[in-house]
């Protein structure tokens, strides 16, 4: 749950730099950033500017060079692996801009994975795939494989797999890029929906008009926050 | 449970949904399974399969030891004396025996037939299942005559009837009542249908007459070296009590089922190493294989770990995987081995010991459980660990491009056909050295030849039969009379050019006997045994050699070659002067500067006629024993002379026809002369080639797993190298564009894979220098460090290689620097 205050996500000072062949590239300087329960933030900014990399260290996939980060009052900055990799599982769901589907699972088995980490008994693998699913209105095509579907279906499983767990919050890394307009608006739609039922969502994107559906926009260049707004439409 | 289903579930699935790959993984486990399951079942039931009697490892051969530490078998006296002294056996038995002849069941037949003391049958823990054993009764000097049969014998020529008494047999011209049957598959030792006891001939007494082989069973309190060195003792005392009249100072003991494998266990544990070498190279294979497609799915796994499976969780899945790729390879390789012990059982020498227990029986099974297992691991692992250490957000930020294998997995790769390449060449090392073994062996000159010649083995009745009493001239005459007449109505078969004989053949196993002789002045002759003995302490008239007993044709139809006096002839009949020719080797060794010819031996104590033989000839040397083993000295008689020991005599019959007509008229001949000698045919370029059983069955094993080898080292050079093409398309379109030409381009990609295999080569040589000696004792004029064969085989694996990488090498030429810039 988040803190009393409501604060779900807290980096103070954050920084991440990368070594390779004795050159350092500081991806990220100095970020401060705190989520609120149910807000809904996109992150916006040119090629390179440390998007990805941001959403990364949210999304417990890498961790800092320096800085603190609180996720859900818990400091996660310098976990193990092992325990980044348990909260991942718990906490937060991904949708990635490839849809990242395993080709070799079926559209249930996709969504089903996170609850199969998870250790869920069968039965209650079943009802919550099966209520994910319909969320996204794709419960029809349990028994397909991902490349049976368009890239829009494919994306609307991803969400359903980032659902399922009923994670804190959705990390969403352009989620639009690799789909096309109809297609995109769709998704983000669908996004808007979660939001409104009370998701957290954390997004990645270059378009301003898909960070435009969120409450706040956050805009990184060269590695560092320079910019913070709040949507006309916010409601937090 | 439910996630191992899970993942046990995907697993198949993806098997399925690569069947290219699947179809290499598993035919390539198979045939390393297969393989190596085969071999295991031969080495299990020749070497590790226990006896099948009770407590097998209580149970020992025993051999005298002389000074020099030869050992022999024992001497009789020699043997009861240790057998009255030792505390270490629950029981000790001594055993000899022949082929014979039998009649008196519904054929006559050539059977083993062996003779044995009493608790025989108590060493080995065996009964009679029907009928009944030797009585205390049966076993003493005079008792009627009694034997034991096979329990095949008494279904194929007695017709398995339970009544025994009715039935007489024929053997040596004694009349034998059957009195029990002894189970099934029971034939020790070597094939024996008879047993008869020992009590049953007159008891040797020369301490210096070594012709019992003697086993034991060892108390259960008594260990091995207990045993051996309480034998020592019993066989120090008994030199000091008999000095030269006994050649045994000390003994031997080992388990007998050690004793029975001794000789082929260097050339089976050979070809368990090649097996296993092979084995090593297919699981190379298949770990390129399984690091290619784990590459493949760096971003299948990246996506669970970003949905929280654990490296434990990834690393459980890729086990599951292994375990069902290993698993469908072992139920195959299991079929494959069905198949390969058949084959095997039907190519291996005749002499390989214990053929009877090789087949697939269940401690093979478990072994395969146990090999699919450790590989399922170690396959399982190694994937596991070199998919699972890659960074998740890197395989992610790939997006939906395939993600490729960085340069560590390429280096990993060609780490392994490195490895791949150096066992390969130690294979094929092994496999060229047995080849110029088998070359130099056949290069031999063997002193004789083998083209156009039929051999016709029988067993006639013994002449000895009433020992110590010497068969009557009448006997000997007889004798010689009937191989007159075979002889004589042989040589009237149309086509047949020479006819002749000998109780021994080149290269016919076990067939050569030997013993000391002495060199007399005519005059000297010994009156007895006894005497000869005497006589034989004096080392500088005594010499060892071959006794071979010869029909006067033997020399000219073998094709050994005169070299100084006469062969046989009409003047050497019964009652002249007995006639010698011995062989060149025998000559340079006791006459170096003199001419043999007139010197007269004494040789009577192997057929017990003490009169003297005179040296009429010297022949050519012949390779009796082997074709790699250098002539003994020999000595021949005439068998119208020394008719003794033509128990066992060999026809042989020089023709230009077609054998099977030869022999079909030979059988009639011998039909008419005596219907109760069952022959038994053979061509001498037969013999040749069965003498050769061993070495070719040897050659023909690890030449094809060398070959297999080969061939999976060249598809795993290939495989890396093709991959490495696909992987620097870009790159190699970017040199294209900026001037390569294509011989550019084939260099820099030959060049990386010869690279690759110049270190496997030469991990290979250093692997080879190392691993060769131990098969030192199956090579033949040929140095375990064989520059030519080292030489050679480097060059094949250099060919072989430079194919291998020719091919992706020629499609990189090809890149079309637009496409693959494009691609990019």
């Amino acid at each position: 749950m988040a803190d009393a205050n409501g604060t779900l996500i807290k980096m103070e000072g954050v920084k991440k730099v990368f070594y390779t062949d004795e050159v350092e590239t500081h991806a990220l300087e100095e970020i401060h950033l705190e989520i609120k329960k149910g807000q809904y933030i996109s992150i916006a900014g040119p090629s390179g500017c440390g998007k990805s990399t941001l959403l990364s260290i949210l999304g417990l996939l890498d961790s800092p060079s320096g800085g603190s980060y609180w996720l859900n009052g818990q400091p996660v900055a310098e976990l193990s692996t092992s325990e980044r990799t348990r909260i991942r599982n718990r906490e937060i769901g991904f949708i990635f801009q490839a849809f990242n589907l395993i080709g070799d699972l079926t559209v249930y088995e996709n969504v089903e994975l996170p609850l199969t980490y998870r250790g869920s008994g069968a039965a209650e693998r079943k009802q919550k795939v099966q209520n994910a699913l319909e969320r996204v209105g794709m419960a029809h095509r349990l028994r397909h494989y991902p490349s049976q579907l368009s890239g829009g279906q494919q994306q609307r499983v991803a969400v359903a797999r980032a659902l399922v767990g009923d994670p804190l919050i959705l990390m969403a890394d352009e989620p639009t890029g690799n789909l096309d307009s109809k297609n995109g608006e769709a998704v983000m739609e669908l996004l808007r929906d979660l939001h409104r039922n009370g998701a957290t969502i954390c997004m990645v994107t270059h378009d301003q008009r898909y960070a435009n559906f969120a409450d706040r926009s956050i805009h990184l260049f060269d590695g560092r926050i320079t910019e913070e707004t709040q949507e006309a439409h916010a409601s937090a | 449970m439910g996630i191992l289903w899970l993942d046990l579930r995907h697993a198949l699935r993806q098997l399925r949904h690569r069947p290219g790959f699947t179809a290499i993984t598993v035919l390539t486990l198979a045939l390393g399974i297969g393989a190596t399951t085969a071999i295991f079942s031969v080495v299990y039931g020749v070497l590790l399969r226990p006896l099948s009697y009770p407590k097998p490892e209580q149970i020992v051969r025993l051999w005298e030891v002389d000074p020099a530490g030869h050992r022999m078998n024992f001497a009789e006296p020699n043997f009861v004396d240790l057998r009255a002294a030792s505390n270490s056996f629950a029981a000790i038995t001594e055993t000899g025996g022949d082929e014979v002849t039998v009649t008196g069941g519904a054929a006559p037949t050539r059977v083993n037939a062996a003779v044995v003391s009493q608790d025989f049958f108590k060493v080995l823990g065996v009964s009679p299942v029907a009928g009944r054993g030797f009585s205390p009764e049966d076993q003493r000097q005079g008792a009627a005559p009694v034997l034991l049969v096979s329990h095949a014998y008494w279904q194929q020529y007695l017709g398995g009837a339970p009544d025994l008494s009715r039935f007489k047999l024929v053997a040596d011209n004694h009349v034998f009542s059957v009195i029990g049957v002894m189970p099934q598959n029971f034939s020790f030792p070597d094939n024996t249908a008879l047993w008869v006891p020992r009590d049953f001939f007159p008891p040797d007494t020369s301490r210096t007459a070594h012709n019992w082989v003697v086993f034991g069973r060892l108390t259960d309190r008594a260990s091995l070296p207990q045993a051996r060195a309480e034998l020592d003792a019993i066989a120090h005392r008994l030199k000091q009590q008999y000095g030269q009249d006994t050649d045994m100072s000390a003994a031997s003991i080992i388990r007998l089922q050690d004793a029975m494998t001794a000789q082929v266990r260097p050339a089976l544990f050979l070809l368990l190493g090649a097996v296993g070498f092979l084995l090593l190279v297919a699981c190379a294979n298949v770990a390129n294989l399984l690091l290619a497609q784990s590459a493949a799915r760096q971003r299948e796994l990246a996506i669970r770990a970003a949905l929280g499976a654990d490296r434990h969780t990834l690393v459980r899945q890729f086990l599951v995987e292994s375990f069902v790729l290993c698993g469908i390879s072992g139920a195959l390789g299991v079929i494959a081995a069905r198949w390969g012990v058949d084959l095997l059982v039907a190519l291996a020498p005749k002499d390989l010991p214990r053929l009877d227990s090789v087949s697939t029986n269940l401690p093979v099974l478990f072994f395969v459980l146990c090999l699919t297992i450790l590989l399922s691991v170690a396959l399982g692992i190694f994937t596991a660990v070199r998919a699972t250490s890659g960074d998740v957000r890197e395989a992610l930020a790939e997006g939906g491009r395939q993600q490729i294998s960085g340069p560590r997995s390429q280096r990993f790769g060609r780490t392994i056909v490195v490895a791949q390449l150096a066992t390969t060449m130690i294979l094929l090392v092994g496999a060229g050295l047995l080849g110029r073994s088998l070359l130099r062996v056949l290069s031999v000159d063997p002193g004789f030849r083998t083209e156009h010649i039929v051999t016709m083995d029988l067993a006639f009745p013994a002449l000895d039969h009433a020992l110590p009493e010497l068969p009557s001239d009448a006997e000997k005459a007889a004798r010689v009379h009937e191989i007159d007449e075979l002889f004589a109505r042989l040589r009237g078969v149309p086509g047949v050019e020479s006819v002749a004989g000998g109780d021994t053949l080149p290269l016919v196993d076990n067939s050569v006997s030997n013993g000391g002789f002495l060199i007399l002045r005519p005059g000297q002759q010994p009156q007895s045994i006894e005497d000869f003995e005497k006589l034989g302490h004096n080392p500088s008239i005594t010499g060892y050699a071959d006794y071979c007993v010869a029909s006067d044709d033997y020399f000219r139809v073998l094709g050994i070659p005169l070299l100084r006096g006469r062969f046989f002839d009409g003047r050497d009949t019964l009652d002249a002067p007995h006639a010698a020719l011995i062989n060149e080797a025998l000559a340079r060794k006791r006459w170096p500067n003199e001419d043999p010819l007139g010197k007269t031996i004494e040789f009577g104590n192997m057929d017990g006629d003490l009169r003297l033989l005179t040296i009429v000839g010297v022949v050519g040397d012949a390779r009796n024993r082997s074709l790699e083993t250098r002539p003994d000295p020999t000595i021949y008689v005439d068998y119208r002379q020394r008719p003794m020991r033509t128990t066992s005599f060999i026809v042989v019959v020089r023709t230009a026809q077609p054998p099977a007509s030869v022999i079909a008229a030979a059988r009639e001949i011998l039909r008419d002369i005596d219907p109760n000698l069952p022959p038994h045919f053979q061509t001498f370029a037969q013999v040749f080639a069965s003498s050769l059983a061993s070495r070719r069955f040897n050659l023909m094993l690890v030449g094809a797993f060398a070959a297999a080898a080969l061939l999976l080292a060249a598809a795993g050079i290939y495989g890396v190298m093709a991959y490495s093409v696909a992987r620097r398309t870009r790159e190699l379109g970017v040199r294209i564009a900026l001037g390569a030409t294509a011989g550019d381009v084939l260099r820099l990609v030959l060049g990386q894979g010869l690279g690759t295999t110049a270190i496997g080569v030469a991990i290979g040589v250093a692997g080879s220098l190392a691993l060769t000696g131990m098969i030192r004792s199956l090579l033949f004029g040929v140095s375990a460090f064989d520059p030519l064969t080292l030489a050679a085989v480097t060059l094949l694996l250099a060919a072989v290689s430079l194919f291998a990488c020719w091919i992706p090498a020629r499609r990189a030429t090809r890149v079309d620097p637009l496409e693959a810039l494009r691609y990019e």
